[in-house]
């Protein structure tokens, strides 16, 4: 009996990853999508600068700089955040029960009766690393964008 | 003091699905330090030549010689450097980076050729000085008029003490009376300093005053 349960333990910690992994992807590509306004709404900006003699690299360095800034503070903020929601997990549980009157997990249907969770250091570490390296990714095609940006072209249009 | 020889330049882009012939084989020889007007009229392939002699773009055939330097032969980040120490631009829209102040849009060339911050602030503001610009450092360009803004546009372009200054229609978006501070300020930069300095201006009265005067039609010297 106890097999089975760990299996379908097990399977619903890949679920779950999955789930994780899609999220992540989602709010990298959110990454992507406002690094890409910010470079067309800088696009004279970026023009002046190499009229100024700023160097193709040095451009894109602007843009990996911002768009990691904003993947350090996320990764940080949702630590924190995440490590408050998993050691007080009982208590919210408790509370948002209380507040809906219901139970998430009726004794009489499961074998448990409370939600378990316990931090794993390497987890956190493993996570955060994933989630700073997909930053990372997410930054490279916006910068090479705006890098490559001919400023003869976009200081013809006024 | 550069000299600048332009040979057989050919330019055209692409604007949308049409292709602009902006330059038609122009041969030109700038001599260094002499103060040069280029007038013609909008479409003429001014601002395209203004902007191959500042090597912000590319020939699409010709050549363009800094005292007998070819510089579309260097390589991206050689151009970067070069445009850097020796070009200085004006546009028509002032082109200043609207989050800094005056001090830190003045600064910024000199930042990017990698100058200390300190001494990049001491140059910036003795030049705003020289400028007229003094009680303004600290001022975003939203809070300055326009005249000002160019002011400070024109101190940027001096920072490195360039040896050719590029002024695109310098003028064209002021009045009458701040146009011509503006235009006395370059000229004077020209004088004191021996830069190079090419204006593209459709103000007759300006272009009548520089001693000599490149007229262009669709894309030739007239």
């Amino acid at each position: 009996m106890n097999r089975n349960f760990f299996k379908a333990l097990k399977m619903e910690k890949i679920a779950m990853f999955i789930i994780l992994t899609l999220i992540v992807f989602v709010a990298a590509l959110a990454i992507v999508t406002t690094l890409i306004m910010v470079v067309m709404g800088k696009t004279r900006d970026i023009a002046i600068l190499k009229s100024m003699g700023a160097t193709t690299s040095s451009i894109m360095k602007i843009f990996i700089f911002e768009g990691l800034l904003i993947g350090v503070v996320g990764t940080i903020v949702g630590t924190i955040l995440g490590l408050l929601i998993a050691y007080n997990l009982e208590g919210i549980t408790q509370f948002l029960e209380g507040l809906f009157r219901f139970k998430f997990l009726p004794g009489d249907v499961y074998y448990i009766d409370e939600l378990p969770s316990t931090v794993r250091p390497l987890d956190v570490v493993l996570i955060d690393g994933i989630a700073f390296l997909l930053s990372f990714l997410a930054t490279l095609y916006p910068s090479r964008k705006a890098a490559g940006l001919d400023p003869a072209e976009a200081l013809r249009y006024e | 003091m550069a000299e600048i020889r332009v040979e057989n330049l050919l330019k055209s882009y692409k604007q949308g699905s049409r292709r602009v012939e902006a330059l038609r084989g122009i041969d030109l020889v700038f001599n260094g330090g002499e103060p040069v007007a280029v007038i013609g009229p909008s479409g003429a392939g001014k601002t395209t030549l203004i902007h191959i002699l500042g090597t912000i773009d590319r020939p699409s055939a010709g050549r363009v010689l800094y005292d007998g330097r070819d510089v579309f032969a260097m390589s991206d980040r050689d151009l970067a450097r070069f445009r850097n120490r020796t070009v200085g631009f004006v546009f028509q829209f002032h082109h200043l980076l609207l989050e800094f102040t005056a001090l830190e849009n003045t600064m910024m060339p000199a930042l990017i050729q990698g100058v200390q911050r300190r001494e990049a602030k001491g140059r910036a503001q003795e030049i705003l000085e020289e400028v007229g610009l003094g009680d303004r450092m600290t001022h975003k360009p939203g809070e300055l008029s326009g005249g000002e803004q160019q002011r400070v546009a024109v101190a940027r372009s001096l920072i490195l003490e360039p040896q050719v200054l590029l002024a695109d229609e310098p003028t064209g978006n002021l009045d009458r009376e701040t146009g011509e501070g503006v235009y006395q300020l370059l000229q004077q930069m020209n004088r004191e300093k021996g830069i190079t300095l090419i204006i593209v201006t459709h103000n007759e009265e300006i272009a009548g005053r520089l001693p000599r005067r490149i007229h262009l039609v669709d894309g030739r010297v007239v």
